[in-house]
């Protein structure tokens, strides 16, 4: 611990004593005594500084088990892409682009979204879920979809 | 007399009193505006459609200023306000009750001159030629200033802060710890919204934005803007407009 943190945090405390002593209104000590600790600890899980980096990652291309995902000029809002199991799983909560799958023999899939335009080989989806049987190459073009959850492989479902 | 008479009509008749001079020049700021936007429309006119996006930007730039700059004043104005006249008021009322006039009064001016930018800039782009949806314009400005509920709070807290520590002469270092505690709790707000966007409310619609025929928003990839942060905000504004209440109560009692 350096004298520099040794200092701010007697400075600190200094002025949380001032402020408990320098009023008799219970509520405006227990306020700014909670605005000093917000100052004094700023990340008291140790999980603030790991979000902002973990934004970014989004793993783009897929191999798995018979099935090769391809993404073109994909926008997306908190999305994940990760395979659980034997199922690739991809999530968002806003998707714009374009997913290109092939398939090594039928593949069972299935494809939630709230809003939004979904294409399925040319052909448009309903919002809410999807289930089947993919047989052969398909692209899946999202457009602005909302809230998306898409499976591919044994055991998909919309739970 | 009927003692149970509801005190904050008064108050906030108190308040308009009290902020002429502050809404005298909130208006002045809207009147500098239409005099920008006025002149911009001028210049507009005779131009090739090539040379007009210096002007464009610049008219965006003032207008964002003009805003920048009323809220501001309307922050000052909140922070620096002195106590209320009680001996106009048959009985004393609640501190939340005062807390909530000043509250209304400031939220109340700032979505009226929110209000009249917006206009102003969906005036001054239709000169350029785009197609913006008027409510789709005033709504972005409700959705800012939503945003902006929990900063007029803030200073109201901060200065009642200040207030308590009036006898002491700490008020200096109760404003300085309410700075950077309001500091550090944005940052949490913000971090909670980033966290959470998109995932549980309905989006805000953006507004219509046409350019000779052409969607411009047509490649975004959201419909709209993430409503989360707004409960955020407006449960933050409630629980601060109540401290502030509360500490009124204790110091004035």
């Amino acid at each position: 611990m350096s004298i520099w943190t040794i200092l701010w945090w007697a400075l600190l405390a200094g002025a949380a004593l001032a402020l408990w002593r320098g009023t008799q209104s219970m509520t405006a000590k227990i306020v700014l005594l909670g605005g000093l600790l917000l100052v004094a600890i700023p990340d008291p899980l140790g999980t603030r500084a790991a979000f902002w980096p973990s934004v970014g990652e989004y793993q783009m291309d897929v191999h798995l088990n018979g099935v090769v995902v391809e993404s073109r000029r994909s926008v997306c809002v908190f999305c994940t892409s990760r395979v659980r199991g034997e199922r690739w799983q991809l999530t968002a909560r806003f998707l714009s682009g374009s997913y290109a799958l092939s398939v090594k023999g039928p593949q069972p899939y299935a494809l939630a979204f709230r809003a939004g335009r979904v294409l399925q080989g040319g052909r448009a989806l309903a919002p809410g879920c999807t289930t089947g049987t993919l047989e052969a190459d398909t692209t899946f073009d999202f457009t602005r979809a909302e809230r998306l959850d898409f499976q591919v492989g044994p055991g998909a479902s919309c739970r | 007399m009927n003692p149970r008479v509801n005190p904050l009509p008064t108050l906030l008749w108190l308040e308009l009193r009290k902020h002429t001079g502050w809404l005298t020049v909130l208006g002045g700021i809207l009147a500098l505006s239409l005099v920008v936007v006025l002149r911009v429309r001028q210049e507009v006119a005779g131009r090739p459609f090539g040379d007009q996006g210096g002007l464009f930007a610049l008219q965006f730039v003032l207008l964002f200023l003009a805003a920048l700059a009323g809220f501001l004043l309307l922050l000052i104005a909140l922070g620096r306000a002195s106590r209320a006249e009680t001996w106009l008021l048959l009985s004393v009322p609640p501190g939340i009750t005062h807390q909530l006039a000043r509250f209304i009064f400031g939220a109340t001016a700032l979505l009226v001159f929110a209000g009249g930018l917006a206009g102003l800039l969906w005036w001054g782009s239709s000169a350029f030629g785009l197609e913006v949806g008027l409510i789709g314009m005033l709504g972005l400005a409700l959705y800012l200033v939503i945003l902006g509920l929990p900063l007029l709070a803030l200073a109201l807290l901060g200065r009642t802060l200040t207030l308590a520590y009036g006898l002491s002469r700490l008020g200096w270092l109760s404003g300085i710890a309410t700075a950077l505690g309001a500091f550090n709790l944005l940052g949490w707000l913000f971090e909670l919204s980033a966290r959470t966007i998109y995932s549980f409310l309905p989006v805000w619609p953006l507004p219509a934005l046409r350019l000779a025929g052409q969607d411009l928003l047509g490649e975004v990839p959201v419909s709209g803007l993430p409503s989360e942060p707004l409960l955020y905000g407006l449960v933050l504004t409630a629980l601060l407009i109540g401290l502030a209440g509360r500490v009124w109560d204790e110091v004035e009692a």
